[in-house]
């Protein structure tokens, strides 16, 4: 019992507040049960349990998936002890609300198999299982057919075999999120301890994150490293040519930036649109407001920073090697030269946030196309100047931000971009006016970055 | 019971073929110090003893159960040290010390508590924030504190200082002076190996080529000295490894002393023993 209270305890550990804000939230759907039980309500709560139990689940899932080790299976009962707590988690969390809207009127057993299913996608999202995306996609394809989503909700009514295939596709997805929980497949390569840096690419999430996608991830990964070596191939040649270092530096620091990595990355984002796209364009209706269309828009292309923060921290103690080839004067003058390199970063961004906003413009009337795409050009670039001022005044942190740093860009790009696109929509004197502040903002915030990298030696620390 | 039992042992990555049909059987409880160049399979080997990464062929049987489905009986039996220890970095030590401890009947709090102290890993520290050395003393600690009988560790000392490096294996030998207990430990520093009177086996090609005690490998591979005349530097002949210093000195493996000396007599030359430490012999033979 006590191993089952561990494994119970973990994604308490792990995300504390997470787990508190699913746990209030279901608490909060047991209040309105006893305040207001009528049938009606008795639905809303568990809607409310689901959505609570399937982020839970979720949680859970990236922890054990984390512990899931092929070193862990030697520990006795492992497999067992998980098995245990997750049936004793079941029988809580769904086991308990079932019988609870029984007793008030309800379908206990349709609302068991709901929540079950809500608690297999959400522990299958969590190990990271990529089918598990589909889940995802119920309520979009609810939405787009009502048809459809009237006649599942009849099916499940008034069928008594409906409501089995819940817990049966509940059943194959924990099965297959076990399997994926259980398996010990070879790890990344590894050297001695003796001849790695801690810092190594090779160990940890990236590892992990590498070893676990999938043979089109493999394939994208493989086509983008190929291509950043022969990028690398010709900056060494002009180094040589030239005696200027700048550019290999520039793709030590920004591997993916060349014309064949930016094509690339245009391409699969175009492909991806182009999907969600055809399944929006299903929608009946008018179509997503232009502004919302940006907002995502400045969200994608302000947290493609985040990504760079984040590689700017692991490639910090590598970048000993480029200081002492270099040469600089002084360690803040290799800081500056460092941080000249990263500008760079900033016209590839909003390149891909103008590629976004262009396919996203065959959602916007015709009319408003040319404003939102100069609307957007203004928010892009805002967002780019906001996420590299972000990733220089972050350069030196011990530790890289994850959550925060996420919240932080992703509000200031679509904030950013969102404005700048309803401002030039609604007048273009105003588009411009509110473009050019947000720009300027964002420049600003920039070079308070730039200033503050220069201000200080560059860290060669590992982050911890 | 035979402790450890792997036939035809096979693991390929891709092409390369890294334990070739590799057959090894540790019957009698002892301390082994498993030696061999980067690259060898060293870590390989260890992880598929231990059923941590699926093998190609052969069979593997811990305390006579097959690897693959080990009982919890066994697996309470089995210590492991990896190589490098980048797990749960989110957790705090303590936290670490607590999961692992709820898995055992045999944990010893008492021995870990004194660990903590004497090797000073902050049990109120998240491991992600610990350095590479601490994390491995914190894996040397968890494994050991099951007091497991068949201990395995890969590298366990690259990542210590020579203190840290000194007082684990005091805290080895303690343990491993104790009637049934195996210790199965691959490294590169044979200084600690010959602190630790471990037997050695060598892992080279695939194979694990012997598996001697120290005083036996010593009387395996041997350097002498030709006193007198000396064969032209080229000169070969089976079982001697290498020639040097203008012939006069001879490293040879598996040649008997008589061998030696009636080889050396053709020169003209009498032979004298010259001592070889074990790193020399893993230079000559790794």
């Amino acid at each position: 019992m006590f191993m089952v209270w561990q494994w119970i305890k973990l994604p308490w550990q792990r995300s504390f507040l997470g787990m508190l804000i699913m746990a209030l939230l279901m608490v909060g759907a047991g209040v309105l049960l006893v305040l207001a039980p009528k049938a009606k309500m008795v639905w809303a709560a568990l809607a409310i349990h689901a959505y609570a139990l399937m982020f839970a689940a979720l949680l859970s899932g990236m922890v054990y998936t984390s512990i899931c080790r092929p070193e862990s299976h030697l520990l006795p009962g492992f497999r067992r002890s998980l098995v245990h707590a997750m049936t004793l988690q079941a029988l809580l969390l769904i086991g308990i609300p079932m019988v609870v809207a029984q007793w008030l009127g309800a379908s206990g057993f349709i609302a068991g198999g709901a929540l079950a299913m809500a608690a297999a996608f959400g522990l299958a999202s969590g190990t990271g299982a990529k089918w598990a995306i589909l889940f995802w996609l119920v309520p979009v394809v609810l939405g787009i057919w009502p048809e459809f989503r009237a006649q599942v909700v009849a099916a499940l009514r008034d069928s008594p075999i409906a409501p089995l295939l819940l817990y049966a596709f509940a059943a194959l997805v924990v099965r297959l999120t076990w399997q994926r929980l259980i398996a010990i497949r070879d790890g990344a390569p590894t050297l001695s301890p003796a001849d790695v840096s801690p810092t190594d690419m090779r160990y940890g999430v990236e590892a992990l994150q590498a070893q676990q996608a999938g043979k089109f991830g493999k394939w994208l990964l493989g086509l983008q490293h190929g291509f950043s070596s022969i990028a690398f191939e010709g900056a060494l040649k002009r180094v040589e040519r030239s005696r200027s270092i700048d550019h290999a530096l520039q793709l030590m620091l920004l591997p993916n930036l060349h014309w064949r990595g930016l094509l690339l990355e245009i391409l699969t984002t175009a492909v991806f649109l182009s999907i969600m796209l055809l399944i929006i364009n299903q929608q009946p209706g008018k179509g997503p407001p232009p502004s919302m269309l940006a907002s995502y828009v400045g969200l994608l292309t302000a947290i493609r920073f985040q990504q760079l923060h984040r590689a700017m921290l692991l490639i910090r103690p590598s970048l000993v090697d480029a200081y002492f080839t270099l040469g600089p004067s002084s360690a803040r003058e290799y800081a500056g030269l460092v941080a000249r390199n990263l500008w760079k970063s900033v016209p590839a961004a909003v390149l891909f946030g103008m590629v976004l906003m262009a396919g996203a413009c065959a959602l916007i009337a015709p009319a408003q196309r040319t404003e939102a795409m100069i609307g957007a050009a203004f928010g892009t670039t805002a967002s780019a100047l906001i996420g590299l001022g972000y990733v220089w005044i972050t350069l030196d942190v011990p530790r890289a931000f994850n959550l925060l740093g996420v919240m932080i860009l992703g509000i200031a790009g679509s904030m950013s971009c969102s404005l700048a696109v309803a401002a030039t929509i609604a007048d273009p004197v105003a588009g411009l006016i509110a473009g050019g502040f947000l720009v300027a903002f964002g420049l600003g915030f920039a070079l308070r970055g730039y200033r503050h990298v220069r201000q200080f030696a560059l860290n060669f620390d590992a982050p911890t | 019971m035979t402790i450890l039992q792997a036939n035809g042992l096979t693991k390929r990555f891709g092409a390369q073929v890294v334990l070739n049909a590799l057959d090894w059987q540790i019957d009698e409880p002892r301390v082994i110090g498993l030696l061999g160049r980067n690259g060898a399979g060293k870590s390989t080997l260890i992880r598929c003893l231990l059923g941590l990464t699926p093998h190609d062929g052969g069979a593997v049987a811990l305390y006579g159960h097959e690897v693959s489905a080990p009982p919890p009986q066994v697996l309470a039996r089995i210590g492991y040290v990896p190589q490098s220890f980048d797990l749960f970095p989110w957790m705090k030590v303590q936290q670490y010390l607590r999961f692992h401890a709820a898995f055992y009947a045999s944990w010893q709090p008492d021995l870990v508590s004194g660990l903590l102290g004497r090797w000073e890993v902050d049990a109120a520290k998240k491991i992600g924030e610990l350095s590479q050395g601490q994390r491995q003393k914190l894996a040397i600690i968890r494994a050991i504190a099951p007091d497991p009988d068949l201990l395995l560790l890969d590298e366990p000392v690259a990542s210590l200082d020579p203190q840290t490096r000194r007082l684990f294996l005091e805290e080895l030998l303690k343990l491993t002076r104790r009637p049934g207990k195996t210790v199965i430990f691959s490294t590169h520093i044979t200084t600690d190996l010959e602190r630790s009177d471990a037997e050695i086996a060598l892992l080279k090609g695939g194979k694990i080529q012997f598996s001697l005690t120290q005083d036996s490998l010593r009387e395996r591979v041997r350097r002498v000295r030709l006193i007198g005349g000396a064969p032209d530097p080229h000169f070969r002949h089976p079982g001697l490894l290498r020639v040097g210093e203008g012939g006069t000195e001879w490293i040879v493996e598996q040649l008997p002393p008589q061998e030696v000396e009636t080889l050396a007599a053709r020169f003209g030359s009498t032979v004298e023993a010259a001592p070889m430490s074990l790193e020399d012999i893993f230079i000559e033979i790794g």
